[in-house]
């Protein structure tokens, strides 16, 4: 009996396992002291800034708890505004964005600071604008590359496909040798990162270094959004979005609706972040 | 915290005869419609045997289908077709808990009893698919199932009496020969009998979001005309033949 007794205590670490799905331990971002979002309150032309296709007035710098930045320009008289991305560090409290220029104002607080902006081939301006800083209170905070996206369609068929990343193109062409019906306009674009910021922002930064910027709010795991613009030309049913975690990445869940068609769907992205 | 039933199962399956106020033990192997088994078995008293052992089909008994004809693209009928080759293999993975009844001190017997352990009965394959069926698939709880790189894995999985991938099959049968013997070392037994398949239904390897993958059972309309096809043929399987035979070697 004491043989069976010892076996028994030798097979019982076989029939237990412990599951890690539900993992939210992410370590902070690297830069999220210095997070934010700045908001000339003039004009600040950056029509130098060449190398990241800059021009026009400025009219926010998100700055990611991850480490990019976008910047917003007015890029004519009806308000279009125009983004783009790019990393940036920070030396000595000097915001230096690759390919812009420089960045030196008062982080320690929100309020109005004096922005000094050096142009990378230029002049330092000095330009009164409001810094928000980040509130920086969630896990979700960050910048995510997007490693997997699901779609499913519900339309003559139900199904649903994984994509690699989220390359428009290939979907597009997915869902139209399966005959959906899908806008002809497709960009030439993939979702590289996913940004939620401790601002409110919610960034789909493109390969093609733009982006779409719009404002979230956070309650639970639910995130509601308000959406103006999307490459792939989805109008959303709602405006909320799912966040869970699982296996050490974030699952952003959206519900949508193909325009002009209908097909309708779900997109999920599997993203997993980047510092 | 996650049960396996597997070890579970083996566990059972191993210790079980020591409960029994065995007479005589003996450790057989088999070969038969159950897989390759292996039992230890005990007699208890003159006219009745336990027999505890595992089976594992190994793909032993398989077949191929050569000519199924798929869409080229899964969601549209109209796009052109393929045909693939699907392999079927039986799949049995499990415990099973025998006992040999003899009327007298007769070789002849009736065996009552239970198999339990994994419910897969039948697995199958097809492959080379198209590419788009290593992207397109069916959304289970998360777990979308589909090929992978060209293969979609597949089950019939027959749970008798019990729950998902975890089957309690009845067993009921007649045999010739004895499992222990006292008065010789060596023995063997020829058994004829079926397993209660229960409802048998359609699983399938699906892939979650995080990249773990496990067979997840698919709705029943989820494969449309396969799903018709596979219903015609499931809804015989209602208990499985089991043919088998044992040699055994009395232990002491």
């Amino acid at each position: 009996m004491k043989k069976i007794s010892f076996v028994l205590v030798f097979l019982l670490p076989l029939l237990f396992s412990c599951d890690s799905l539900n993992d939210t331990h992410f370590k902070d971002p690297a830069f999220l002291q210095y997070s934010g979002r700045l908001t000339p309150m003039d004009i600040m032309p950056f029509t130098k800034a060449t190398a990241q296709a800059v021009s026009g007035s400025v009219t926010s710098i998100e700055l990611t708890e991850s480490g990019l930045f976008v910047i917003g320009t007015m890029i004519d008289e009806n308000g279009t505004i125009n983004y783009r991305t790019g990393r940036y560090s920070v030396q000595d409290n000097i915001y230096l964005l690759t390919g812009v220029g420089s960045l030196s104002f008062n982080n320690s607080a929100s309020g109005n600071v004096n922005l000094i902006f050096t142009p990378l081939e230029g002049e330092p301006q000095q330009i009164p604008a409001n810094f928000l800083k980040s509130k920086s209170t969630n896990t979700a905070f960050r910048t995510w590359k997007v490693e997997k996206t699901r779609i499913t369609v519900r339309g003559f068929w139900v199904a649903s496909a994984d994509f690699k990343g989220c390359d428009f193109l290939e979907i597009a062409e997915f869902l139209r040798n399966n005959g959906n019906k899908v806008p002809p306009e497709v960009p030439a674009l993939s979702v590289s990162t996913i940004s939620l910021t401790g601002t409110d922002s919610m960034i789909f930064a493109y390969t093609d270094s733009s982006a779409d910027v719009n404002e979230f709010s956070l309650n639970g795991n639910v995130l509601t959004y308000d959406w103006k613009d999307l490459p792939l030309s989805f109008t959303f049913e709602s405006d909320k979005a799912v966040i869970e975690y699982m296996d050490g990445k974030c699952i952003l869940s959206i519900d949508g609706r193909i325009q002009n068609s209908t097909t309708s769907g779900n997109v999920t992205f599997v993203l997993s972040p980047t510092d | 915290m996650h049960l396996r039933p597997h070890f579970l199962v083996i566990a059972l399956v191993a210790l079980l005869p020591f409960h029994a106020e065995a007479q005589h033990m003996s450790l057989g192997a088999g070969l038969g419609t159950d897989g390759v088994t292996v039992e230890l078995n005990a007699s208890m008293g003159r006219y009745v045997h336990l027999r505890a052992g595992y089976g594992k089909a190994f793909g032993i008994i398989n077949g191929t289908i050569s000519k199924i004809p798929v869409p080229l693209h899964p969601g549209n009928p109209d796009g052109g077709s393929v045909t693939v080759p699907l392999k079927l293999q039986l799949g049995m993975n499990e415990g099973h808990l025998l006992f040999n009844i003899h009327p007298g001190d007769c070789a002849f017997h009736f065996t009552v009893g239970t198999y339990f352990g994994n419910a897969c009965l039948l697995s199958g394959a097809l492959s080379y698919l198209p590419a788009d069926y290593n992207t397109v698939g069916i959304d289970v709880d998360g777990y979308l199932v589909k090929a992978q790189d060209g293969v979609m894995k597949g089950a019939i999985y027959a749970p008798g009496f019990g729950k998902g991938a975890f089957a309690v099959k009845p067993y009921f049968g007649i045999g010739f020969g004895r499992a222990v013997r006292e008065d010789r070392r060596m023995s063997f037994s020829i058994d004829l009998g079926a397993q209660y398949l229960g409802k048998p239904t359609l699983w399938g390897l699906g892939e979650g979001l995080t990249g773990r993958t496990r067979m997840v059972p698919l709705p029943e309309d989820a494969l449309g005309d396969f799903s018709d096809k596979a219903r015609q043929f499931t809804r015989y399987l209602v208990v499985w033949p089991t043919i088998s035979a044992h040699f055994y070697v009395r232990l002491f």
